[in-house]
């Protein structure tokens, strides 16, 4: 334990010396076909514990999500206000509306990458670099963040590949 | 009975009278039945408080609970100063990157090696929203959490 | 950047006790000291939601006691359990906190301190137990909401003394006024407590009978 936990092997020295054993002795992993176009779901959605407003359109989340959100999340309750979705071919950028205050900007970057831009009432708020690999697994991508006016409720934009 | 005297009933309960004072309430709680209700009442204030404690889990799963407590912990330690890097440190300072260079070299030249990151890369645009990610290995979901500060 | 679930290289965390874990966690193992936090967080989250009674003021509090635990693992002497060492680092932090933001309120409770003997004198004794023979679910829900109505000093000492079974000048130290202060505050509090657990009493029959 004590070697295990001396500073060298805690920072970047073991993450060295890790990527070069990693790379010459691990599993190659073969590169994903440069020409493929990959096939994204965004869902703009609003967690909260409150129930559902009568007057608004939105609708009842898939109950596996519901369920994954709810068990990472401590919201009760969860709509999906928006929902888009896109195809990217290699290098193609595309700006997905999600609601009047909120925006995406995808780019296919490059065989193993894409990019999300994540604007809030116009203004660029984070990128995102993903691996399509993380998100071809089945993985999903969750920007989130507590709401601004209410600080009860938070909402989420998930993004999964749809293959 | 005075507001003194009730005290003493109290602390008398609460074992935290000497022995001679102790002896003075049990005189007291013997012959004074408004005393003897009074300790009855603190009594089970007490055993009900005991029993009847709330559970109250944390409202948040282990993974996104645990991920502000280690973001704060390596927030701060990102703060605090260096430790004196050791002869092993400073040996292995020559020996990294070299190892690092060989491996960069080896991820340009042969593309079929690139293994793909499965942690997302962020950049901040907004100085005032800080933001923390983590990634629940059971759900399969990497969260990117913004917080207005 | 990201983080998933970290894995001890050396320790089977869900097995190992807690006094091991915290030597782990000590020596810089961070894997060690998730699954303490993992352990013990309902616990240590309950306890500041007991004297804070708000749930975000509780979450965010309860994180500051575990990276102060992070940091001062080295001063845990072992002669208490790790539990009890943690949830006096998250009493401690409370009660800070309750200083700084409330000091108005903690001064109109001393001026009340002051009135030696006050209103609790004239409470009549309430017995028997208005709590006897109450499911323990339904017990708790109504200490809960009993506990809720009492000032944060009042709550306070009785978590102090009843629930984490402090000395009265423990409590004092803690609470950082006298001895004589924190018997007053008691008698009051629990007093307060028997009259609140009462009237809940005859409001869930009048309910009943409604």
């Amino acid at each position: 334990m004590r070697l295990r936990n001396l500073p060298v092997f805690r920072g970047h020295a073991l993450a060295g010396l890790v990527f070069l054993v990693a790379l010459l002795f691990g599993p190659a992993t073969p590169a994903r076909a440069g020409d493929q176009e990959l096939k994204l779901r965004a869902q703009l959605i609003w967690g909260t514990d409150e129930a559902k407003p009568k007057e608004a359109a939105y609708k009842d989340l898939e109950p596996d999500l519901r369920q994954k959100l709810g068990r990472i999340f401590k919201w009760k309750n969860y709509w999906q206000i928006s929902e888009q979705r896109c195809g990217f071919k290699p290098g193609e950028t595309k700006k997905l509306k999600m609601s009047a205050k909120c925006d995406l900007e995808v780019r296919h970057l490059d065989e193993a990458t894409i990019e999300i831009k994540l604007f809030g009432e116009g203004k660029l708020t984070r990128t995102v670099r993903q691996s399509i690999r993380v998100l071809e697994r089945g993985e999903l991508t969750v920007l989130a963040g507590d709401d601004k006016d209410k600080h009860d409720d938070a909402w989420f934009v998930v993004i999964t590949s749809t293959k | 009975m005075t507001h003194k005297a009730e005290l003493n009933l109290q602390a008398w309960l609460d074992g935290e009278l000497s022995v001679r004072a102790a002896a003075e309430v049990e005189r007291l709680v013997a012959a004074d039945p408004a005393a003897r209700d009074l300790v009855a009442e603190l009594r089970w204030t007490r055993q009900v408080l005991r029993a009847g404690e709330v559970e109250r889990p944390v409202p948040e799963s282990r993974e996104f609970y645990w991920s502000k407590i280690e973001r704060a912990i390596r927030a701060a330690e990102a703060t605090a100063p260096a430790p004196r890097p050791s002869v092993w440190w400073r040996w292995m300072r020559l020996v990294v990157p070299i190892g690092a260079a060989a491996a960069l070299a080896m991820f340009f030249t042969l593309p079929s090696l690139r293994v793909a990151p499965s942690v997302a890369e962020i950049e901040n645009h907004l100085e005032d929203m800080g933001s923390f990610s983590f990634r629940s290995e059971s759900e399969g979901m990497t969260v990117i959490w913004i917080a207005s500060d | 950047m990201g983080s998933s679930k970290p894995k001890s290289k050396t320790l089977d965390l869900t097995s190992a006790p807690d006094e091991v874990l915290v030597g782990a966690a000590r020596e810089g193992d961070m894997a060690a000291f998730e699954e303490l936090v993992a352990r013990h967080r309902d616990k240590v989250y309950a306890r500041a939601f007991s004297i804070l009674r708000k749930e975000e003021d509780a979450l965010d509090l309860s994180q500051d006691a575990w990276v102060k635990a992070w940091q001062r693992l080295g001063q845990f002497q072992g002669d208490a359990s790790f539990l009890t060492w943690m949830t006096r680092i998250t009493i401690n932090l409370s009660l800070d906190r309750l200083r700084r933001r409330q000091r108005l309120q903690a001064e109109s409770i001393e001026q009340m301190d002051e009135e030696f003997g006050g209103v609790e004198r004239h409470l009549p004794v309430v017995t028997p137990n208005p709590t006897e023979g109450l499911e323990r679910a339904e017990l708790r829900a109504r200490i809960d909401q009993a506990m809720a109505q009492l000032t944060w000093a009042h709550r306070t000492v009785l978590i102090l003394h009843e629930l984490e079974g402090l000395e009265y000048k423990e409590v004092a130290k803690r609470m950082g006024c006298s001895t004589g202060t924190i018997m007053s505050r008691l008698f009051y509090a629990r007093r307060r407590l028997a009259a609140l657990l009462q009237e809940l009493k005859a409001e869930r029959s009048r309910d009943s009978q409604s």
